[in-house]
């Protein structure tokens, strides 16, 4: 689509946004940058605000306070129209009266390109998605997922530098929707535009993702690339909405490190300065073999008993019954080489301090 | 089990037959009357012709009358079909706090009573000196149709996905352009709809036309007048010719709306 000597993303900042609606605050002091070909991801739960961020920058929505840039232009005063953006929603948004062809071919008439160049964009744009075969079809003809690619083609035709996605996939079933994030991610490379996404899957953050913005109630707790945010969670909410996790209070340990009271062990670990709790992702911990001692001298050892085994694939997750009444989880291969756990069994389990993330904030 | 089934089956088809009997009764007793050639309105009729067809046709009071009805349902179904839409899209989209009122005062032409509407057009029209002419009563009968308008057109608006017009304005649309290329092509349908039965609220009004227009009249007027010195079977053949007309447009009008519906969904 774009010449690979011509950078075609923009630049996004948000300044400090606040968006109001009467006692409820959508947005409040959001504060976000994007950088030049960027595929960041809004994450949060329904209701934490990142349709309003996205329609604030689309323009359908009025901010009640702060700016927002595009490549260190305010556009806050422009209509939807002049502000150069391509938009994929959630519903699609195709034109039922119009063909494929006319639906994507609708940007390039309004900016008067003229017909020949517009005829060979539409088709490029339409091979792209694999549709090439399909322009002459009503959006009613085709399936889910292609009418998802339309709607993808018809956003990007025009060479927006900045592309908006609203829950674009929530709409597709699970097959199709996991084959669209490889289209998606394929786009981006082939395209260069900055990519803001929203969604409430974080399985689609992780994988799309160069930088993962975790919001909540209006602002973000969290920003990081995908990894981090799994790997270095720094508030409970963010612990728990990505991935599953053990999250345990502690309490300051003598000479460093934290006490665990549910667990019954200490944590010697520098870097659990201030932490209120740490989260223990389940894939983390292992079982040890009966009576064995820890493979590793510095891990970390306590004891439990199996409630439940959960059979997840490749994987099985076991919950188990700690001795101060807590239920925690942890995850392993399959046929590791010993007897699978049963209901009751008693276990020893072990992790490493380095995998016991502190959580600083609520 | 199976008895009381049956039984309930031919209750439920001896109802039916009498609501239609019921609803069809006029048209049964007018339709074959129309085609008498006898001289006297009567039922039923002794012989059989097309004569009174023949009669309407070849009058000019009458033909006169009818083409002022169809000048006057222009009017005022295209003031009802624009001005309802232009209400629909305002009460749908400026979401003010008049919003309640605003609908009420749309629907109020359907709630008062025409005599009231006729008295009140009559009074207004006097006064001005516009009493006795086309325009006034299309007017007034581009207000009694209005609600039905706003009514069709309003159903149809609600049934339109709002980001269909969002998606037009981020890719490059002004505001007009955008609902004219997504939401217009949706709306078409149920606004001819709108229009066809707007036309015909107008077309056999009858009670604002008798103290509006004084001189010409028009076909409502026209029956009207006739009836009451004489009765023959010339107004049994305007009706059946009407009903038959009204029928093949209301049921176009009824097609379209229901396209319109399903088109509206992706
Ligand atoms: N038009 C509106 N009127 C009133 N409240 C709204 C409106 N739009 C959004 N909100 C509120 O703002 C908050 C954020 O909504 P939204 O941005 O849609 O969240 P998300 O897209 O993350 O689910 C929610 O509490 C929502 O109820
Ligand atoms: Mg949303």
């Amino acid at each position: 689509m774009t010449d690979s000597t011509e950078p075609s993303g923009a630049r996004i900042r948000f300044h400090n946004v606040s968006k109001r609606y009467g006692d409820v605050a959508a947005l409040a002091d959001f504060d976000l940058e994007i950088g030049a070909g960027e595929f960041l991801t809004l994450l949060g739960p329904s209701g934490s605000g990142k349709t309003t961020a996205l329609n604030i920058l689309a323009g359908f929505t009025e901010a009640s306070g702060g700016d927002v840039r595009i490549d260190g232009q305010s556009i806050l005063s422009l209509p939807p129209e002049k502000r150069n953006v391509g938009m994929v929603f959630q519903s699609f948004a195709l034109f039922p009266h119009m063909s494929v062809f006319e639906n994507v071919a609708f940007p390039l008439k309004l900016r008067k390109t003229p017909k020949p160049v517009m005829r060979d964009k539409v088709a490029e744009a339409l091979d792209m998605v694999r549709l090439g075969d399909y322009a002459g079809r009503r959006p009613s003809e085709l399936s889910g997922g292609q009418q998802q690619r339309v709607a993808l083609a018809r956003a990007v035709v025009f060479q927006p530098a900045v592309l908006l996605m609203d829950e674009s996939l929530s709409a597709l079933d699970l097959k199709l929707r996991e084959a669209m994030r490889l289209e998606i991610r394929h786009l981006h490379s082939r395209l260069g535009s900055t990519i803001v996404f929203v969604t409430h899957d974080q399985g689609e953050a992780l994988t799309l993702s160069d930088r993962i913005a975790v919001m909540r109630d209006g602002r973000i707790a969290q920003i990081d690339t995908p990894d981090r945010v799994y790997d270095q969670p720094t508030t409970r909410f963010v612990a728990e909405f990505i991935g599953q996790t053990n999250l345990f209070d502690v309490t300051p340990a003598d000479g460093g490190g934290v006490h665990v009271a549910d667990l019954g062990v200490a944590i010697p670990a520098e870097g659990m300065n201030g932490a209120k709790a740490i989260s223990l992702r389940p894939e983390k911990i292992r079982a040890l073999a009966n009576g064995s001692d820890a493979p590793d001298a510095g891990m970390v050892v306590f004891d439990g008993m199996v409630d439940e085994p959960l059979f997840l694939g490749e994987t099985v997750q076991y919950s188990v019954n700690l001795p101060s009444g807590r239920t925690m989880q942890f995850r392993e291969n399959r046929g590791e080489g010993r007897a699978p756990l049963r209901r009751n069994d008693r276990v020893r389990l072990a992790f490493r301090p380095h995998d016991a993330v502190p959580i600083v904030r609520d | 089990m199976m008895g009381g089934d049956k039984t309930g089956r031919v209750l439920l088809t001896a109802y039916f037959a009498v609501v239609v009997l019921y609803l069809f009764f006029p048209i049964l007793i007018v339709a074959p009357m129309s085609f008498s050639d006898d001289r006297f309105l009567g039922f039923p009729p002794e012989s059989w012709g097309l004569r009174w067809y023949e009669a309407y046709f070849s009058d000019p009071v009458w033909i006169d009358a009818t083409v002022r009805s169809l000048r006057v349902a222009a009017v005022a179904s295209t003031l009802a079909t624009v001005l309802g839409g232009l209400a629909v899209v305002g009460l749908e989209r400026w979401r003010t706090r008049w919003r309640t009122a605003l609908t009420v005062l749309f629907a109020a032409p359907a709630i008062v009573p025409n005599v009231i509407i006729a008295l009140g057009v009559f009074v207004v029209a006097i006064r001005l000196g516009i009493n006795d002419q086309e325009l006034t009563l299309a007017a007034a009968h581009g207000a009694l149709a209005l609600p039905f308008a706003v009514m069709i057109i309003g159903a149809a608006y609600r049934q339109i996905d709002p980001t269909l017009e969002r998606a037009a304005r981020v890719l490059g649309a002004g505001p007009v352009r955008a609902f004219v290329s997504a939401t217009l092509p949706s709306l078409m349908p149920a606004v001819v709809s709108a229009f066809i039965f707007s036309f015909f609220v107008s077309f056999d009004e009858l009670i604002v036309a008798l103290f509006v227009m004084g001189g010409s009249e028009t076909l409502p007027v026209r029956i009207w007048n006739d009836l009451r010195f004489e009765l023959n079977p010339t107004i049994a053949a305007i009706s059946i010719f009407f009903v038959a007309i009204t029928t093949v447009a209301m049921t176009l009008a009824e097609l379209l709306r229901r396209r319109g519906a399903n088109q509206s969904r992706v």
